[in-house]
C-alpha cells in the first residue's frame, strides 16, 4: 500500500520535473541551432511542372547550420510529450519511430547524442520546427543550398561532385551516425547536406505530383537527366509518407528571412 | 403499323438469341480457363541452380517471397563491389510458375537498405510491371498479385528512380512462367544471368569499387559477367553434365547497355526459344543474340567430354571483361564425333610446296627488320627492359594482361609468380616452345595452351627480362645467348 503511495508520489513528481523542464528556455536554446542566411538565387527542378518556367526563383531565408541531434530532439521530447515512442499517434509515425532510441526519454548508448535524429517522421519534423520558432525548408530551399560547392553557389557541373555524391548514396548505412560537422561547410556555412543522412523537406510529396511517373519511365520530361543524385533524392522522396521513419533520414529547420 | 409491330417482334427475337449466344460462349470461356487450386510457397533458388520443374496440372495461387538487400560482394578476385540484390546475391532468385498460376508477390526491403526498391517482372501484364504496386521503403514489405498469362523466360529488376543505377548495381533475375504440360524433360537445368558493372577503376583493380556515372553513361562496362562475378562459372564453379546428357539453360540479359551474343565453345544448340518466348523458333544454332532485358532458352546435347566455354561472343568481353564460364563434360571419349588431336609434325614454311616463294621472302623480312631496328647494347639493362616492354604489348598481354595478373582460373598471372621465379631456363623454354597441361602457379592451377612465340632470341631474352623486372618478380637478367642455347638443345 504505502509502496504504491510512494511510487504515486514519484511519478507525479517526475511529470512535475518534466513540465518543469519544458518551460525551461534553456531546453530551447539547445535545441535552437545557430543559422545562416541564404541569398535569393535560382534553382532548376529535376521536374518542371506545368506553365512554370525552368528555373524557380527561391527568395532569400534561413537554414540552420547542422540537422536536428538527438540530444536537441530529446528536448523537444521532454517538452511535449505527445511525441515520445509510446505515445505517438500511428497516424503521425509509424511504428519504426525513434527505434533506436533506448525508451522514450533515453536515446541510449548506441546513439550519438550530437549524430543527427533519424527514425523520425514528417509530422515530427514539423512540429520540432514549429516548436522552435521555425518551419521545414522547401524542397527548392533545400536544393538550393546542397546545389553549392565548398567555394561557389553551385550549381556543380563537374564529374567528381556528382561521382562523390552517387557514391556517398550508394554506401551502405552505418551502424551508427556519425555526429553533425563532421565535415567541411559548404559555402554557405551549412554542414552536412550530403554524406550524413537524408533531409525532411516540407514538400516532400510534390516528387509524387508526376505519381507513377517516378518510378520505370519517369525520366521523360527530367531537366537533366544526367543528375543521377537529384533522380535518387526524387525516387527516395516519392516513396515516402508522411508518417514514415527511416534510419537515414532526419531533418534541419529553416525561417524566412524579413 | 402491324409491319412496325412485326419489327418490334423480330429485333426483340434477333436481341435474345444474340444475348443467348453471347452468354453460351463466355460459359465455354470460363469453362476452358483452369480455376485455381490449393495455395503454395515457390522455392527459389540462387544461379546458376533452377528450381525444378512444375508437376502440377493446374494452375494455384503462389506465394512469392523477395528481399532486396544491399550487399558488399565479390565482383572479381579481390575486387568487390556494393551491390543492390534481389535476395543477397547477383543475380537474384530464380523464380518458377505456371501458365494460370495467380502470383502473391511479397517484396520485402531490409531495414538496412539506404534506398526504396521495387520490381518490375516482365511477365506481368499491368503498369509498371507492378513497379509501383511495389515500391517498398527500407524495413516495409509490399504485396501484389498477378496472374501469369504469358508463358515463357522474362526478366525481373529493380526500376526505382534512377532505374540505370538500380540495374546497374545488380538488381535483375529470371521468372520462368512454365506452360500448361511443361517443358519436355531434360537431364539438367541451369539458370545464367550476362550483366555489366561500370567502376571507375579499370578491370581487376583490387579493392572496394564504386559505380561509375560517366561509363554508364558512355555504355562502355569495365565488366561483362556471367552470374554476377567474374569466375562465377569457371573452375570448382564449373557448370557440370556428363556425356549425352540433355541440358537446358535459360540465358538471361540484363545489360544494361548491352546486347549478348551467346555461344558455347564447341557447342550446337539444338534447340532455341528465342527472346524467352513461347515457341522453339530455331534448330542448329550456334550463337544466340538476346537483347538488354531479354532472354532465350536454349537446349543441347555434348556428346564429347571435356571442358566447353560459355562466352560471350562479342569476344573482348571475354578476353578482357570476365564474360567467361566453364562447362565441364564428363564421360567416355567419343573419337568418331571428336578425334582430337591426330599428329603435330614440325612446319618451318621453306619445307612447304604450297607456300613458296613470296610469303617465305616476307616472313624473313620481317625478322630481319625486326632485328634490325631493335639492336640495343644487351648491357644497357634499361633499354632491355624497354625493348621488352614493347614485346610484352604486343605479345602477351592478350593473356596475361597489362598488368600481368592473367585471368582467374584461365591464364596465369606473371605477377609474383613463384613459378616464373623459381626457374629461368623453363621460363625462356616455355616462350619459345610454348606449354600445355597443368601448371601451378602461387598456389592456382591452370590447364591451358600457351602457344610457341615467334620472336627472335634477343626479343625472347629482353621480354622475360622485362617481366622478371616487372610485377613485383625477382629481376633476373635473361640473355641473348642464354635464349639461344635453350633454342638450339
Amino acid at each position: 500500500m504505502s509502496t504504491k503511495f510512494i511510487l504515486i508520489i514519484f511519478i507525479t513528481l517526475g511529470t512535475y520535473s518534466l513540465q518543469i523542464e519544458a518551460q525551461n528556455p534553456k531546453n530551447l536554446n539547445i535545441a535552437n541551432t545557430k543559422m545562416v542566411l541564404i541569398e535569393s538565387g535560382y534553382y532548376t527542378p529535376l521536374f518542371r511542372q506545368n506553365g512554370n518556367s525552368e528555373k524557380e526563383f527561391v527568395q532569400s531565408f534561413y537554414i540552420d547550420i547542422h540537422a536536428v541531434t538527438n540530444e536537441q530532439f530529446l528536448q523537444f521530447i521532454k517538452a511535449n510529450t505527445e511525441w515520445t515512442r509510446s505515445k505517438v499517434k500511428k497516424i503521425f509515425a509509424d511504428d519504426s519511430y525513434l527505434k533506436d532510441w533506448k525508451s522514450d526519454y533515453n536515446p541510449g548508448e548506441n546513439v550519438n547524442p550530437s549524430a543527427p535524429v533519424t527514425y523520425v517522421s514528417w509530422f515530427a519534423a514539423k512540429a520540432y520546427s514549429k516548436w522552435v520558432g521555425k518551419r521545414l525548408p522547401t524542397m527548392a530551399e533545400w536544393e538550393l543550398v546542397a546545389m553549392a560547392g565548398k567555394n561557389n553557389r553551385g550549381p556543380n557541373k563537374d564529374e567528381k561532385f556528382n561521382e562523390n555524391l552517387i557514391r556517398w548514396y550508394l554506401a551502405e548505412l552505418p551502424k551508427q551516425l556519425d555526429k553533425v560537422m563532421s565535415d567541411e561547410k559548404n559555402y554557405w556555412g551549412v554542414y552536412d547536406m550530403f554524406g550524413l543522412i537524408r533531409e525532411w523537406t516540407f514538400d516532400f510529396n510534390t516528387a509524387n505530383i508526376n505519381g507513377t511517373a517516378i518510378c520505370g519511365g519517369g525520366s521523360a520530361g527530367a531537366t537533366d537527366l544526367t543528375n543521377y543524385p537529384a533522380f535518387l533524392r526524387y525516387g527516395f522522396n516519392s516513396c515516402l509518407s508522411a508518417n514514415s521513419d527511416l534510419g537515414n533520414l532526419g531533418f534541419r529547420c529553416a525561417k524566412d528571412a524579413k | 403499323m402491324k409491319k412496325l409491330f412485326n419489327l418490334k417482334i423480330f429485333s426483340i427475337i434477333i436481341l435474345l438469341s444474340t444475348a443467348t449466344l453471347i452468354s453460351m460462349v463466355m460459359i465455354q470461356g470460363c469453362e476452358k480457363k483452369e480455376s485455381l487450386q490449393g495455395t503454395e510457397f515457390a522455392k527459389l533458388t540462387y544461379a546458376p541452380d533452377v528450381p525444378s520443374p512444375i508437376l502440377r496440372d493446374h494452375p494455384s495461387k503462389v506465394i512469392v517471397n523477395l528481399e532486396a538487400k544491399q550487399v558488399v560482394g565479390r565482383l572479381a578476385d579481390g575486387v568487390e563491389y556494393p551491390f543492390w540484390t534481389f535476395g543477397g546475391k547477383v543475380p537474384g532468385k530464380f523464380i518458377r510458375v505456371r501458365v494460370g498460376d495467380l502470383v502473391e508477390f511479397h517484396l520485402h526491403n531490409s531495414p538496412t537498405s539506404t534506398m526504396p526498391h521495387n520490381i518490375d517482372l516482365h511477365a506481368v501484364t499491368g503498369p509498371g510491371g507492378g513497379a509501383s504496386a511495389s515500391e517498398t521503403l527500407p524495413g516495409h514489405s509490399s504485396v501484389f498479385s498477378f496472374t501469369a498469362e504469358h508463358e515463357g523466360l522474362f526478366i525481373y529488376h529493380c526500376a526505382t528512380q534512377p532505374v540505370p543505377l538500380h540495374i546497374a548495381n545488380g538488381m535483375y533475375g529470371l521468372i520462368l512462367v512454365e506452360p500448361n504440360d511443361g517443358y519436355d524433360p531434360v537431364d539438367r537445368e541451369f539458370y545464367v544471368m550476362l550483366s555489366e558493372f561500370y567502376t571507375t577503376a579499370d578491370y581487376g583493380t583490387p579493392g572496394l569499387q564504386q559505380f561509375s556515372m560517366q561509363k554508364g553513361l558512355d555504355e562502355n562496362p569495365t565488366y561483362v559477367v556471367f552470374n554476377g562475378s567474374v569466375g562465377s562459372l569457371t573452375n570448382e564453379n564449373a557448370l557440370r553434365a556428363k556425356v549425352g546428357e540433355k541440358i537446358r539453360m535459360f540465358v538471361g540479359n540484363i545489360g544494361p547497355n548491352k546486347i549478348s551474343s551467346f555461344h558455347i565453345i564447341g557447342a550446337v544448340f539444338d534447340k532455341v526459344y528465342d527472346y524467352g518466348g513461347k515457341n522453339v523458333t530455331q534448330e542448329n544454332v550456334q550463337t544466340v543474340l538476346i537483347p538488354a532485358g531479354g532472354a532465350a532458352i536454349v537446349e543441347f546435347t555434348v556428346k564429347v567430354p571435356g571442358t566447353y566455354l560459355l562466352v560471350d561472343h562479342s569476344i573482348f568481353r571475354a578476353f578482357n571483361k570476365g564474360a567467361i564460364g566453364m562447362l565441364k563434360i564428363t564421360g567416355d571419349p567419343n573419337t568418331e564425333m571428336f578425334s582430337g588431336k591426330q599428329k603435330d609434325d614440325i612446319f618451318t614454311g621453306s619445307q612447304a610446296d604450297l607456300n613458296s616463294g613470296s610469303i617465305d621472302k616476307d616472313n624473313s623480312n620481317v625478322l630481319t627488320k625486326n632485328e634490325n631496328s631493335s639492336t640495343i647494347d644487351e648491357n644497357d639493362i634499361n633499354a632491355v627492359i624497354q625493348k621488352g616492354k614493347e614485346v610484352f604489348s604486343r605479345t602477351c598481354i592478350a593473356c596475361h594482361q597489362t598488368n600481368g595478373k592473367g585471368l582467374p582460373g584461365i591464364f596465369p598471372p606473371l605477377v609474383k609468380s613463384d613459378f616464373l621465379n623459381s626457374d629461368k631456363e623453363r621460363a625462356i623454354n616455355i616462350v619459345l616452345k610454348g606449354k600445355t597441361g597443368v601448371v601451378t602457379v602461387n598456389g592456382k592451377t591452370f590447364n591451358n595452351i600457351m602457344p610457341p612465340q615467334n620472336l627472335s632470341d634477343g626479343e625472347v631474352a629482353a621480354v622475360l627480362t622485362y617481366v622478371y623486372h616487372s610485377f613485383e618478380n625477382s629481376k633476373k637478367v635473361v640473355k641473348t645467348e642464354e635464349v639461344t642455347k635453350q633454342r638450339n638443345k
